[in-house]
């Protein structure tokens, strides 16, 4: 039981991760970025290229993975969104362009890499089991965990504490008010998009490195799951996100645990669907004031 | 009054069926095509016109793992007959992108417009139970070197394979892991949202309580499923001396590789699906051990199958596997039907495709039955230093 808890928190600290990216710019920008799970496909692919190519160590991949990510990121908001912008239907519009570009994506990615699933080496990254208190652990979860913990706490101070993210969450409220102000709005929300892509190519390259390998559709396997968690902890929460995430990682794990995996997606989206009726903001959402 | 209208609607029915029936039977006399049957018997046969054979794969998406090995190992064994002369065949190859939609478009176009004397694949089964009431309803005889679903070949009279079916591999491969490893209790891993891995799981547990084997562990999963570690935590705590896993290879490599990190060393045992060297090698030490029953190895020396391994590897660069040897055996299974009346019409195809006896192929001496099933012997293959090997 108790390894079946450490599962869910391994599974659902990439949930989150993907999550957090996601959210991140519909918190602040207010756009559905459903080219979003292509790019973190493409992180996968491309974190399995570089390891590859360079035999560089872990720590030195992942920086190397969100860089890329990061300018995926800048592009998506130049291809898909930016065009759009000021249009009446701007918000609806985007949406579409982005499941477009994501279609695209994974073109690119299919054009690159062929239709087979990817790979890291197995001496890439040597896998070592610990065992904690009857738990085991794979160096490959802990590693995860760690770095999921790092980067949702690295975000959440970035945007409480920087001026960047000062910046962003004055976008956030208003971002006319914003622009008289002097912020800069065509670089939040830039920046925006890079960091919510980072998280996003890391969260791919770190479940690959989980799962042994790659497909095409990597992205598209985490996605329902990903909007799923995104809804749980309530639309543009950064902490809503991370604690989803893990609940419905464990929620996945005991399910399969104790009744069947037929039983997985159904008790996720029932926890949604609960989540949608009794508290319609999620669960950690509050009632924005702006609004009304 | 009421009797009368119904009596009436089942009569307007009957002749409705009755014309159904006639137009059926017309496209099967339609295709028949004198320049198709030629001179001769067997080796001596002759036919001057060209004989078209249609050949419906997945090689691109989910199942190109097995379809592009079966698109070359089909026209290599072509390629060969057509130079042993008598016969010149054309292979009119189609992909059916793993889409049910795609594969049946792909039957109706080598059915209606290409008129193709017989037609081989689809590569999945799934799709098969679909595409094949086509063949059955045009008359076209369709050979499966992959179909290994319980069920198909009582589809109809057209309908044959030369896969063996996965029962049969299963069936082969328990009891030989049970005698070489001394197995008492084991785990079933496998995949509740196909039609194949489910069927196999039924012969699996079956195999296993006649061989009084006790399951202490049963765990399921789906085919879109990457993360499998909730599933694996059950079967490590159920300590078993062996894993029976019954999945695609799209989901087994991720499921060995997890397996093999949490600490799971029990050797694990699967069937068709294992039976490729494109999985030993991208799961490469976590391959160690596997044990695969099949259809074919390249361990056999069967009659022609270290010239086929040779010329295949030749020819396309890479090792075959047993999708590309099952497919190459379809073009020769093909060949004696249609040389046994020297005739290539659908009609004589499907008569003489269902009386092939102990035909001595690469997979060793290959029976096909009227009712379209496959007899022949299955073998057990243990991956050891990333190579297959006889059990």
């Amino acid at each position: 039981m108790l390894q079946q808890l450490a599962n869910g928190v391994f599974a659902g600290s990439i949930y989150a991760l993907f999550a957090i990216g996601f959210t991140l710019v519909f918190g602040v920008l207010r756009h559905l970025n459903l080219a979003h799970p292509a790019v973190f496909t493409a992180g996968a692919f491309i974190g399995i290229e570089v390891a590859a190519r360079t035999a560089i160590p872990i720590w030195i991949l992942f920086p190397v993975v969100a860089l890329f990510g990061a300018l995926a990121g800048v592009l998506v908001e130049r291809i898909a969104f930016r065009p759009l912008r000021g249009r009446d239907d701007e918000h609806f519009a985007g949406l579409i362009s982005s499941v477009a570009l994501g279609g695209v994506v994974i073109a690119l990615l299919q054009a690159r890499y062929g239709t087979d699933p990817q790979h890291f080496a197995a001496d890439y990254f040597p896998n070592r089991l610990f065992e904690v208190a009857g738990v085991r652990v794979t160096l490959t979860q802990l590693v995860t965990l760690g770095l999921a913990l790092v980067l949702m706490l690295g975000l959440a101070w970035l945007v409480s504490a920087t001026s960047l993210g000062r910046s962003m969450r004055a976008v956030a409220e208003n971002p006319t008010a914003a622009k008289v102000l002097g912020v800069n709005v065509g670089r939040v929300t830039a920046g925006t998009y890079a960091l919510s892509s980072a998280l996003g190519t890391v969260a791919g390259a770190l479940l690959a490195l989980n799962l042994g390998q790659a497909g095409r559709d990597l992205g598209a396997s985490i996605e329902l799951v990903g909007f799923a968690v995104i809804i749980l902890g309530g639309l543009g929460s950064l902490w809503g996100a991370m604690a989803a995430g893990v609940v419905l990682g464990v929620a996945e794990a005991l399910t399969i645990h104790l009744f069947d995996s037929t039983w997985k997606s159904m008790v996720a989206f029932a926890l949604l669907f609960a989540v949608l009726v009794l508290r319609p903001r999620g669960l950690f959402g509050h009632v924005k004031v702006r609004e009304v | 009054m009421r009797l009368k209208s119904t009596t009436g609607a089942v009569l307007a029915a009957a002749a409705l069926l009755a014309t159904g029936a006639c137009v059926s039977e017309d496209t099967n006399e339609a295709s028949s095509d004198s320049a198709l049957s030629g001179s001769g018997t067997g080796a001596d046969c002759t036919i001057d016109e060209t004989v078209k054979i249609g050949a419906v794969f997945s090689l691109t998406e989910a199942a190109a793992f097995a379809g592009t090995y079966q698109q070359e190992g089909l026209a290599l064994g072509f390629e060969e007959l057509n130079a042993a002369g008598g016969i010149t065949y054309e292979v009119i190859q189609e992909d059916d992108k793993t889409s049910v939609e795609d594969s049946v478009a792909a039957f109706g176009k080598l059915i209606d417009r290409d008129e193709v004397s017989a037609i081989v694949g689809p590569t999945l089964s799934n799709m098969a139970f679909t595409t094949y009431t086509d063949a059955e309803s045009a008359g076209v005889p369709a050979l499966g070197v992959s179909t290994t679903a319980e069920g198909i070949p009582e589809m109809g009279d057209y309908i044959f394979r030369a896969s063996l079916p996965e029962e049969v591999a299963l069936a082969a491969s328990i009891p030989a892991a049970k005698e070489a490893l001394g197995l008492t209790k084991v785990a079933v891993l496998y995949d509740n949202a196909d039609e194949f891995t489910t069927s196999a799981a039924n012969t699996i547990k079956d195999v296993l309580n006649d061989e009084n084997i006790e399951i202490v562990a049963e765990e399921t999963f789906e085919t879109a499923d990457t993360d499998f570690a909730a599933q694996l935590t059950s079967v490590l705590e159920a300590e078993p001396d062996a894993v029976i896993l019954s999945a695609l290879p799209g989901a087994t490599v991720p499921l060995v590789k997890q397996a093999r990190n949490l600490g799971i060393e029990a050797p694990i045992v699967g069937g068709n699906a294992f039976n490729s060297p494109v999985l030993v090698g991208a799961l490469e030490d976590a391959s160690e051990g596997l044990i695969v029953g099949g259809a074919w190895s390249a361990a056999s020396d069967t009659t022609g199958n270290a010239e086929f391994i040779a010329n295949y590897t030749e020819k396309y660069g890479r090792a075959p596997d047993q999708f590309a040897a099952q497919a190459y055996t379809a073009a020769y299974l093909l060949d004696q039907a249609i040389r046994a009346d020297c005739d290539a019409n659908r009609e004589a195809i499907k008569d003489n495709l269902g009386q092939i006896l102990e035909y001595d192929s690469i997979l060793g001496p290959i029976s096909i039955d009227e009712g379209g099933e496959v007899t022949q012997e299955p073998v057990v293959q243990i991956v050891h230093d990333g190579a297959f090997t006889l059990l």
